[in-house]
């Protein structure tokens, strides 16, 4: 293995239970009381929340201070939030950006997604969820991603030789299965959502009706789980999976 | 320019017939009367003086520009007077008449006669001026009708022009509207029919925009109204349960979140159907699709899902069909379409996603299928079967089917099967020989 190309996951041995988030995140949202269950839902992860109410005001802030992540709601008061992340990339700001938004249809996604944002979802949203999202974005914007090997526990994904081990024993996975480690072990430890794995797996912008992403996690989770007593992959109900260190 | 021509034509052939007359007639009476003249003197003054007179005359020219040509002539072939070498090929005898060649090629009007036994005379006048006139009568209204031409192509030319430069204002606002783009028949035009053209194109286009507008901002308006509250309601509950004893039952609360989420879907599902319904024929954002490979992968998402409800997913996809489309949309037609099939087919089933070139989707299944009454509303929306129904359907998976088919200029048809439901997605014009049901 070459350094470099080798990376632990695990975050030397703290368990598999996500860390806190300790971020600096900019909260652009007019309706009050959505901005306050943000607050304190972020707030009660470590973050540190700066709330404004209008997009320009939010467009002010961003120039000043460095952010880690900004949650920015689409229809504002004074403009549309789609406005304000293209002005954001316009004037070099590449702080990574989940638009929080009433609008949440699948064309929606799409449209914001064209316009910059990095990850967009829907309101209502289940808290595990948006913390997940916050992660993995922080996590991809952090450039955290795309070793040679990727190593989490008893885990190991090669990613160019696209194969699977756990405790050095190899796994064999059809590609699609591949594609669902790997996004797992990109982001070990934490929690990946259903609409996330859709989205980056699958490209898919919306929800089938039928169970088709529990029951894919199924297969993998079998296949990661024959021959040993621990379980691999932890369902996080009504939010989705984390996958274990394996021991 | 056509109606000039014919015209001139006409007008062409009636001078140059009038001419032609004219001139024979001038020919006959100066050849006559030349011919009567020399007759009184051949009765007056006998041979001799006849002889002495046709010399005179032989080799004076007209007033009219026609050479006089004479010939006296013994029957055996003996040249008296006259300016003509041989006789020609008109019978003195029979005092014959008419237009004829001489040996030197001139072409003339003559009159023979027989004065006696012994003596022909021959009396013509040459015809050369009036072909030269009347070649220069053609060559004029030649000319004139290429000069109607030329004008003609020229300004037909500069009317195509313009024409084409006013129609192609039209045609560019009309391309700018059909890729999505801001638009206007900006450009004067004059107050005729291509202009009230321009005017109704412009409006409609307008008028069209303006309602593509309205219904997004309305869409958006409404997702938005109805979305905000039911955060609200949702949040509350989430702060409800979480101040609840450990050991509370949180199934109803649990449930009335799920309910939030299931009008959410609903609200969703009807605005897309809105949308797609709103962009028929809507070229703007279709794409090269590999329909083939959509399918083969959203075959490949599904395959576990039937696995587990026991039924077969089987895939029958000719490779590399393409189309033009929106991928999320065609993405959701076929899901929606697998998600009816895999809730309705029971354990041992099978269900069939089929792609043909054309392009063709079907996906069939051998379940109960849909009974007799309900298949000519089947893609109506809130509808839904009343075999193997849980009641979680809101009805509108088939509705929205239907209008992202309609989207891409195709129809989605539920077609007779011996068993289950067959549907079946393909252009418009493939549908001509098979009716759905």
């Amino acid at each position: 293995m070459d350094n470099g190309t080798v990376s632990d996951k695990g975050g030397g041995g703290n368990g598999d239970k996500a860390q806190k988030l300790a971020l600096k995140v900019l909260h652009v949202e007019d309706d009050a009381d959505a901005a306050a269950d943000l607050t304190m839902l972020l707030a009660g992860e470590g973050c540190h929340i700066v709330w404004v109410p209008l997009g320009a005001e939010g467009l002010r802030r961003a120039a000043l201070e460095d952010f880690d992540a900004i949650v920015l709601d689409r229809m504002l008061p004074d403009m549309n939030g789609l406005d304000v992340v293209k002005r954001l990339r316009e004037t070099g700001i590449g702080a990574p950006v989940l638009m929080l938004s009433a609008l949440a249809r699948a064309s929606n996604k799409v449209e914001g997604l064209e316009a910059g944002v990095d990850d967009y979802l829907g309101k209502p949203y289940e808290a595990d969820e948006l913390l997940a999202r916050v992660r993995a974005l922080v996590r991809r914007a952090s450039g955290h991603t795309h070793n040679a090997i990727i190593i989490h526990g008893q885990f190991e994904c090669h990613v160019k030789a696209r194969t699977a081990f756990r405790s050095n024993k190899h796994i064999p996975l059809s590609p699609k299965e591949f594609e669902l480690f790997r996004y797992f072990m990109e982001n070990a430890g934490e929690v990946v959502t259903r609409e996330m794995l859709l989205r980056d797996v699958w490209k898919i912008d919306f929800d089938p009706q039928t169970n088709v992403v529990d029951v894919n996690i199924g297969r993998l989770r079998r296949k990661l789980e024959q021959g040993f007593d621990a379980p691999a992959l932890e369902t996080i109900w009504g939010t989705g999976y984390r996958l274990t260190r394996g021991e | 320019m056509l109606f000039a021509l014919v015209t001139l034509s006409l007008l062409f052939a009636v001078t140059v017939s009038e001419t032609q007359r004219n001139s024979q007639g001038a020919l006959t009476v100066s050849v006559e009367t030349d011919l009567a003249a020399l007759v009184d003197v051949y009765v007056s003054g006998g041979e001799s003086e006849l002889i002495d007179r046709v010399r005179d005359r032989s080799g004076l020219t007209g007033p009219e520009g026609r050479q006089a040509r004479y010939l006296l002539m013994r029957p055996d072939g003996i040249v008296l007077a006259g300016n003509v070498g041989s006789w020609p090929t008109l019978n003195p005898q029979a005092g014959q008449t008419g237009f004829v060649e001489l040996d030197d090629g001139t072409t003339v009007y003559a009159h023979a006669i027989r004065l006696a036994d012994d003596l022909n005379l021959l009396v013509a006048r040459s015809s050369e001026s009036d072909r030269v006139a009347l070649m220069r009568l053609t060559f004029i209204f030649m000319a004139t009708a290429a000069n109607i031409i030329l004008a003609g192509w020229l300004l037909g030319r500069r009317a195509a022009e313009t024409m084409r430069e006013r129609v192609e204002v039209i045609s560019a606002a009309l391309r700018a509207a059909e890729e999505g783009r801001e638009t206007g028949v900006t450009s004067h035009q004059p107050a005729d029919e291509i202009g009230e053209l321009a005017d109704l194109s412009g409006r409609t286009i307008t008028r069209a925009a303006s309602l593509a507008r309205t219904h997004r901002h309305m869409s958006d308006q409404i997702a938005h109204e109805i979305r905000t509250p039911l955060t609200r309601l949702d949040r509350r509950l989430v702060t409800a349960m979480a101040d609840l004893p450990r050991d509370a039952d949180y199934d109803a609360l649990e449930r009335c979140r799920q309910d939030i989420r299931s009008v959410v879907a609903m609200l969703d599902s009807l605005l897309d159907i809105a949308a797609s319904e709103g962009r028929v024929g809507d070229r703007s954002g279709l794409q090269e699709l590999d329909l083939s490979a959509l399918a083969t992968d959203l075959g490949e998402l599904y395959e576990g899902s039937a696995d587990e409800a026991g039924i077969t997913l089987r895939l029958d996809i000719e490779p590399h069909v393409i189309i033009m489309g929106e991928r999320m949309q065609f993405v959701r037609l076929i899901s929606n379409l697998l998600d009816n099939a895999l809730k309705h087919v029971p354990e041992g089933g099978q269900i069939e996603l089929i792609v043909r070139e054309g392009p063709v989707l079907e996906v069939r299944d051998n379940g109960p299928g849909i009974e007799p009454e309900l298949r000519p509303l089947v893609f109506d929306r809130f509808r839904t079967g009343t075999k193997s129904d849980d009641g979680a359907s809101h009805g509108l998976g088939l509705a929205l089917a239907q209008a992202i088919a309609l989207r891409h200029d195709m129809k989605i048809g539920l077609v007779e099967a011996e068993k289950g439901a067959h549907f079946v997605v393909k252009p418009h014009v493939m549908w001509s020989t098979a009716a759905p049901a």
